[in-house]
């Protein structure tokens, strides 16, 4: 069979399997498992058969993709129930980040000090923000605050520091 | 003088802080 | 060694970690189905059926432990992105405590069998 009527075969038996599945998830499905094929292959840089047949294998029977569904049926995890629910967070900007870019930004005209602090607390505690982000951020409030600080007191000991130096 | 600074100084921290996470946060590629 | 015997307890504790070794991918950061694959292959054997990935995906979606939106890539189609929530936050820390305590626990009696009894 040449490659692309092994992928064309695969995705068939997949559809097959998967007619026991309400139609709107069979078709997500199908469509996720061809993205993904295309993806292995263009990552593998080449279309022939052996390329084919390696990314079909590390993909798994079509059985067993649709098996995983259907058992999916299952109660959540044990641990999800520990915790008391919260409503899902829409992806992209939420309360949490918008409060904390208004304390950092607003706020640090209006609270000095208290402002950016409670916003870094804020972007803490966001989930969209990597924690290098949420550190450069804290490292970036930290220093400019600080810095001035160091001037204050270098001023007040008699020091040779002026604003002008800055 | 040190405390228009110092009151300059905070307010643009916060503010480059937030710029950049505003673009960290736009420019979320894989 | 009786391959069908031995094999069946890792497929087993591989379908029940699956999940939450994904959640631990997208705990600091977004990703798409794919690149999450790709990380769990490296790590060392812990895919066997790389398709089975979208299943476990629908079904983190469906218990809200993630959300998706879609990016565009500058190769090819809209990818989709999943996202770790608060519960999906809150899940995974249970998992590694309960985790941690459990492998402690087989590490522990296993090398006392190995030893054997003084």
């Amino acid at each position: 069979m040449d490659a692309e009527a092994l992928v064309h075969d695969y995705l068939g038996r997949l559809e097959a399997a998967a007619g026991s599945l309400p139609p709107s998830r069979r078709a997500e499905l199908t469509g996720e498992v061809r993205q993904h094929i295309e993806m292995a292959l263009a990552e593998a840089g080449g279309r022939d058969e052996v390329t084919v047949r390696n990314v079909l294998d590390r993909l798994g029977p079509p059985d067993e993709i649709v098996d995983a569904e259907r058992g999916a049926e299952g109660p959540p995890p044990a641990w999800a129930a520990a915790q008391p629910a919260a409503p899902a967070l829409p992806s992209g900007w939420g309360g949490t980040e918008i409060a904390a870019i208004l304390l950092l930004t607003l706020g640090a005209v209006f609270l000095p000090i208290i402002g950016p602090l409670l916003g870094l607390i804020f972007v803490w505690a966001s989930v969209r923000w990597t924690k290098r982000q949420k550190a450069v951020a804290t490292g970036i409030v930290v220093i400019l605050a600080i810095l001035p600080i160091i001037l204050l007191l270098g001023v007040r000991a008699g020091g040779v520091v002026t604003s002008g130096q800055l | 003088m040190d405390v228009p600074l110092f009151v300059l100084l905070i307010p643009l921290a916060g503010i480059l802080a937030a710029v950049y996470l505003v673009v960290a946060m736009l420019r979320r590629r894989s | 060694m009786v391959l069908g015997e031995t094999r069946k307890p890792l497929t087993e504790l591989r379908r029940g970690v699956a999940e939450y070794c994904v959640l631990a991918v997208l705990r600091d950061e977004e990703s798409y189905a794919f690149d999450i694959v790709r990380v769990l292959a490296q790590a060392g054997g812990l895919v066997t059926s790389e398709g089975t990935i979208y299943p476990l995906l629908a079904r983190l979606r469906r218990d809200n432990l993630v959300t998706t939106s879609w990016r565009e890539s500058d190769a090819g189609p809209p990818r989709r992105y999943y996202l770790i929530t608060r519960e999906g936050l809150a899940a995974l820390d249970a998992f590694v405590a309960d985790w941690t305590s459990f492998r402690d626990a087989v590490d522990a009696v296993l090398t006392g069998i190995n030893r054997g009894v003084a």
